[in-house]
C-alpha cells in the first residue's frame, strides 16, 4: 500500500505552452471519445469476447480490443505519443464498466459525445502510463536550483517544434535510473515545464530523485484555467507496526469523532474525543486533520482501527426530543469519507487497513453486560443499562462497542441445533454445512470432533452450493478447533 | 386474597464513608411487613446513629400495630440533637402491607415511593398531617399482586449530580429508569441491585451522598418441591414421589439415583441433555412433568455458592445475572431465589454407593449440610422453608 499521488502544479507555462497543452488535451478528448463510441457500437461482442473464464474484464486484456487496425485510425487525432495510454485509459474504463455492471445491469455507459470537443469543455485528464524519459513523461531536476521540471511527450513528429538551442540555459538532470543531462533537440515533441509544489510533494520529489522507480505512472489535468500533473509515486512501505491494542473510532452526538481504545482483552485504555468541524469550512481539509489525529494516536498506541460501516444500515445515533432532532455532527457521508482516507492513511503509517464492522446498535448495546434495547439511552446522551445498570455516555458507548468487536468475534459460540429422537440426536449447522446423526450410544461430542475433521479434509469444490465460501467456513472451523470445541452453543 | 412480599434492599455509604447513614429495618409478622426506611442527618457515625434509632423505634412501633403519631413522638424525644444544627432529624419512609392486600404508606421528607403496577408507574395519592411540628404524608392503599414498590433516599435522585448529570437524576427519570428496567419475573433484589448499580455508575463509583433503595414486590405465593437423594428405605420410594408430584407448586429433582427413581415410579423416560452450557456443572436431564432435573451434591454445592454470592451484601448485578445462564446451578438458582417464595425439600437419607468409595469426596453429611445450608440462606431472603427427611 506504498502508493501516493501528488499533485505538482505546471508554473506559468508560456502562452505556446498552454497552447500546446489545449491542444494536446483536445486530442485526446477527440481519440478517448471516439473510442468509446465505437466500443458503444461493439459493445456486446467486447462483453463476451474479452470475458475470462472466471467471468472478470482485466485492463489489459480490454485493452487489447484497440488493436493495430484501430491504433492506426486514432493517428487522425494527433494522438501518437498516447496511444499507449489511450489504450490503458480505455481499458480501465471499461473494466470498471463491466465490473458494475455485474453488480448493476442497469448502469449506464460511458458518457461519450457524437462530435468532437470544443476548447471551452471540461477535458478528460490526459493519462501517462509509463514513466520514461524517452516518451510519455518523466521528470527533471536543477541540482544548483533545487528545482523540478516535468518533461510532457505532448505531439507527434508533424507537430513537433523547432527548438532555439542557446536559449537553454540551465542544465537539467533527468530523475532516471542513469541521470545524465537533459539534451536540446532540433525538433521537439515534447514541453519542458517548470512545476511548483510544498513541501511535503518537495520530500517525495527528493525521494524520487534517490529512486526513481518508485514514479509510476501521471495525469495532466485542468483546472480552473491552470495545469497539473497528478502524479503516481510508490513509495516503500513503513515498517509494519505490531499491533496491540484495538482503537474503536466513532462518530459523536455530541463530539465530533470519539475513540476508546482496548486493550487485547477488551479493557478500556485510552478513551478521548476529537473535535475540528468549526475550525474550518473546507470539508476535505476537516476530514483530512481529523484523519491525520486519528491516524497518530493509533500509531502512538499500536492500535488496530476499528470503524463504522455505515454503508447500508446506520448506527441510529439521531435522537429526537421535543419535537427536536439531534444530529450526529459527523454525517454518514462525511463519516465515509473519513473512513476512506484512513484506509490509505494509516497503512502508510505501517499500520493494518481499518476493519470496518456493522454499526447497528453500537449506541444501544450495554459493553458490560451485552444487554442491546433501544430503552438503554434514556436522552441524547446518556446511556443506562437496564439489564445491570452500567451508564456511559453515548458517545464514549459508541467507540467502546466498536474497539472490542473483533475481540467478541473471536469469541462467538457455534451454534449448533440439536434435535432429539427415541434412536439418537440430530446436530446441524447449515454455515458450514454440518448434518450429523449421532446414535443414542455414540458419544455426540467425539462424533462432532470427527465430522468436523472431515468437513476440513474436504475440497474447496464441495462447497460450491454452500452458504458461505470455502475462505469463511474454513475460518469458523479454525476457530472452534482453536478453543478446542468449547464454544459450541446448542440451540 | 394472600399475598407473599418479596422485601429487599440495597445500599452504599458516601465515598470514604465506614458507615451508611441510611438504615432499613424490615419487620415480618404472621399478618404483615413492616418496612422502614430512615435517612439520617449527614453522613458517617452520626448519621447511621440517627437512621439506625429512627427505623428501629418506628419499625417495633408499627409492626406492633401502634399508630404513625406513637412513632414520630417517640422518635422525636428520643434521637440525640446534633450539636452544630441543634436539631435531632432523620428523614423516614414506612410502608406496611398486609397479607390481605391493605397497604399503608407514611412519609416524611424521603423520595416518594414509587409504585408499579403491571410495569406502569401507578402514583400514591397521599394526605398531609402534622404529628409533633413534622409534615407527615400518608396513604393507605390496596395491594395487587405484580405491585412494585421502589422506596429510595435522597441518594438515588442526586446520583451523578454535578458528575455525569448537572442537575442529578430527578426523581421521574428514577421512576422512568425503574420503568424501563422492570420485568415480571424479576425479584426484588434483582431490581433493587440494579437501581443501586446505576446508581453508583451515575456517582462513577464515588457517592456523593447515602444511598439505599429499598424494594418491595407483591407476588401470589409460588412453590417448589425440591427432591434430593432416594429415601432410605426403598419400600417407601412410591410414596415418597407420590407426595412429591401431588404437592402443589413447582417440581425440582436433584441426583441421578432420585430421578432415576422418580422417572420409574412415573414411568417416564429420562433424557439427558447434551448442553454442556458450564464445563463446572453437570448437565441437566429432562422427565416429563418435572420442571428440572439436576445431578446432585455438585450442582447443590453450585447452587448454594451462586446464591451466597448474590445474598452478599457485596455483590452486584454480576452475581445477579449469572442466574439468567442456561447450566443446571443457575436454573436451580433462580428458581429458588427469583421464582419461588416457598420451598419444601424431600431429603432421602439413602446411602449413596458412590459416597461410599473412601476416596470420595463427598458423603452424606455434606449433603444434609448443603440443603441445611441452603434453607437458612433462603430463609434469610425471606422464603418460607420446609424440610422433610426421608
Amino acid at each position: 500500500m506504498g502508493l501516493r499521488t501528488i499533485h505538482l502544479k505546471l508554473h506559468k507555462p508560456s502562452k505556446l505552452k498552454r497552447e500546446i497543452i489545449q491542444k494536446a488535451f483536445e486530442n485526446y478528448n477527440n481519440a478517448f471519445n471516439y473510442l468509446l463510441k465505437t466500443a458503444f457500437d461493439n459493445i456486446d461482442e467486447i462483453e463476451s469476447n474479452y470475458k475470462s473464464p472466471k467471468g472478470t474484464y482485466s485492463t489489459l486484456s480490454l485493452s487489447k480490443w484497440i488493436d493495430s487496425k484501430r491504433s492506426k485510425e486514432l493517428n487522425k487525432f494527433d494522438v501518437q505519443p498516447f496511444k499507449d495510454s489511450l489504450k490503458f485509459d480505455f481499458g480501465m474504463t471499461m473494466a470498471s464498466y463491466f465490473a458494475q455492471k455485474q453488480t448493476n445491469p442497469d448502469m449506464v455507459f460511458p458518457n461519450f459525445k457524437q462530435d468532437n470537443t470544443q476548447g471551452n469543455e471540461k477535458l478528460r485528464p490526459i493519462y501517462f502510463c509509463r514513466y520514461d524519459t524517452k516518451r510519455s513523461f518523466c521528470l527533471l531536476y536543477d541540482p544548483d536550483d533545487n528545482k523540478y521540471f516535468a518533461k510532457l511527450f505532448l505531439m507527434n513528429v508533424k507537430n513537433a517544434k523547432v527548438r532555439n538551442i542557446s536559449a537553454n540555459k540551465r542544465e537539467l538532470i533527468y530523475i532516471s535510473k542513469k541521470p545524465e543531462p537533459a539534451k536540446s533537440l532540433k525538433r521537439e515533441t515534447f514541453i519542458v515545464v517548470p512545476l511548483s509544489f510544498g513541501k511535503w510533494q518537495e520530500n517525495m520529489l527528493r525521494q524520487a530523485v534517490e529512486k526513481p522507480e518508485i514514479l509510476r505512472t501521471a495525469r495532466l489535468l485542468c483546472r480552473n484555467n491552470e495545469y497539473f500533473l497528478s502524479m503516481s509515486i510508490n513509495l516503500p512501505e513503513e515498517q509494519e507496526v505490531k499491533t496491540t491494542t484495538f482503537m474503536g473510532v466513532s462518530r459523536g452526538i455530541k463530539n465530533d469523532i470519539n475513540y476508546t481504545i482496548v486493550d487485547e482483552k477488551g479493557n478500556s485504555i485510552i478513551k478521548g474525543s476529537l473535535q475540528n468541524c468549526r475550525e474550518s469550512k473546507d470539508r476535505k481539509q476537516i476530514i483530512c486533520k481529523m484523519a491525520n489525529a486519528i491516524a497518530d494516536i493509533a500509531l502512538k498506541n499500536k492500535s488496530m482501527v476499528i470503524l463504522q460501516n455505515l454503508v447500508g444500515k446506520g448506527d441510529k445515533l439521531s435522537w429526537s426530543e421535543g419535537g427536536t432532532v439531534h444530529k450526529p455532527v459527523y454525517g454518514c457521508k462525511m463519516y465515509n469519507d473519513l473512513v476512506r482516507v484512513l484506509e490509505y492513511k494509516l497503512p502508510q503509517k505501517g499500520l493494518p487497513i481499518p476493519a470496518k464492522v456493522s454499526s447497528v446498535d453500537i449506541f444501544h448495546t450495554c459493553c458490560v453486560c451485552g444487554s442491546n434495547t433501544r430503552k438503554n439511552r434514556f436522552s441524547e446522551n446518556m446511556f443506562i443499562c437496564t439489564t445491570c445498570g452500567a451508564s456511559y455516555s453515548i458517545d464514549e458507548l459508541g467507540s467502546r462497542n466498536l474497539a472490542v468487536k473483533l475481540i467478541k468475534y473471536e469469541n462467538t459460540t457455534f451454534k449448533l441445533k440439536a434435535r432429539r429422537t427415541s434412536e439418537g440426536m440430530y446436530l446441524n449447522n447449515e454455515l458450514i454445512g454440518l448434518d450429523i446423526f449421532v446414535h443414542k450410544n455414540e458419544n455426540p461430542y467425539e462424533r462432532l470432533k470427527e465430522e468436523i475433521r472431515n468437513l476440513l479434509e474436504k475440497k474447496e469444490d464441495n462447497y460450491i452450493n454452500s452458504k458461505l465460501n470455502f475462505k469463511d467456513i474454513k475460518s469458523i472451523i479454525d476457530k472452534l478447533v482453536k478453543s478446542n470445541f468449547a464454544n459450541i452453543e446448542i440451540i | 386474597m394472600s399475598l407473599y412480599i418479596d422485601v429487599s434492599y440495597e445500599s452504599i455509604n458516601k465515598y470514604r464513608e465506614e458507615l451508611c447513614g441510611d438504615k432499613v429495618e424490615i419487620i415480618r409478622s404472621p399478618d404483615s411487613v413492616v418496612v422502614v426506611l430512615a435517612d439520617g442527618l449527614g453522613s458517617g457515625v452520626k448519621a447511621n446513629i440517627l437512621a439506625t434509632l429512627t427505623s428501629k423505634i418506628i419499625g417495633t412501633i408499627m409492626s406492633n400495630g401502634l399508630d404513625i403519631e406513637e412513632a414520630v413522638n417517640t422518635v422525636a424525644k428520643t434521637l440525640p440533637v446534633c450539636k452544630e444544627r441543634g436539631v435531632a432529624y432523620s428523614t423516614f419512609s414506612i410502608i406496611q402491607i398486609f397479607n390481605n392486600g391493605e397497604g399503608y404508606l407514611a412519609e416524611f421528607d424521603n423520595p416518594s415511593v414509587v409504585r408499579l403496577r403491571k410495569g406502569k408507574i401507578m402514583s400514591l395519592e397521599t394526605e398531609s398531617r402534622v404529628v409533633n411540628d413534622k409534615l407527615i404524608k400518608e396513604a393507605r392503599f390496596k395491594v395487587s399482586p405484580d405491585d412494585l414498590f421502589v422506596m429510595i433516599s435522597d441518594g438515588v435522585i442526586h446520583a451523578g449530580i454535578g458528575q455525569t448529570l448537572n442537575l442529578g437524576w430527578q426523581w421521574e427519570n428514577v421512576s422512568d429508569y425503574i420503568q424501563r428496567t422492570y420485568k415480571k419475573d424479576a425479584s426484588s433484589k434483582t431490581l433493587a441491585k440494579l437501581l443501586l448499580a446505576a446508581c453508583d455508575n451515575l456517582y462513577s463509583h464515588e457517592p456523593g451522598d447515602d444511598t439505599t433503595v429499598v424494594t418491595l414486590k407483591a407476588k401470589k405465593p409460588v412453590k417448589l418441591n425440591l427432591m434430593i437423594g432416594p429415601p432410605v428405605d426403598s419400600s417407601r420410594d412410591e410414596e415418597i414421589v407420590s407426595r412429591f408430584i401431588a404437592n402443589e407448586g413447582k417440581k425440582v429433582i436433584c441426583g441421578g439415583t432420585t430421578s432415576q427413581i422418580v422417572a420409574r415410579v412415573l414411568g417416564k423416560e429420562i433424557k439427558t441433555s447434551i448442553e454442556y452450557f458450564n464445563p463446572a456443572v453437570p448437565p441437566t436431564a429432562e422427565i416429563e412433568g418435572i420442571n428440572l432435573t439436576t445431578e446432585g451434591v455438585l450442582t447443590l454445592r453450585k447452587t448454594l455458592d451462586l446464591l451466597k454470592a448474590c445474598v452478599s451484601p457485596e455483590s452486584g448485578m454480576g452475581d445477579m445475572l449469572k442466574l439468567n445462564k442456561k447450566d443446571g446451578a443457575s436454573r436451580l438458582a433462580k428458581m429458588l431465589l427469583e421464582e419461588s417464595t416457598s420451598i419444601y425439600f424431600f431429603v432421602g437419607r439413602a446411602m449413596n454407593p458412590a459416597h461410599q468409595n473412601p476416596e470420595f469426596p463427598l458423603n452424606m453429611g455434606m449433603k444434609f449440610k448443603l440443603v441445611e445450608e441452603l434453607a437458612a440462606l433462603l430463609t434469610q431472603t425471606g422464603k418460607h422453608i420446609s424440610i422433610e427427611y426421608c
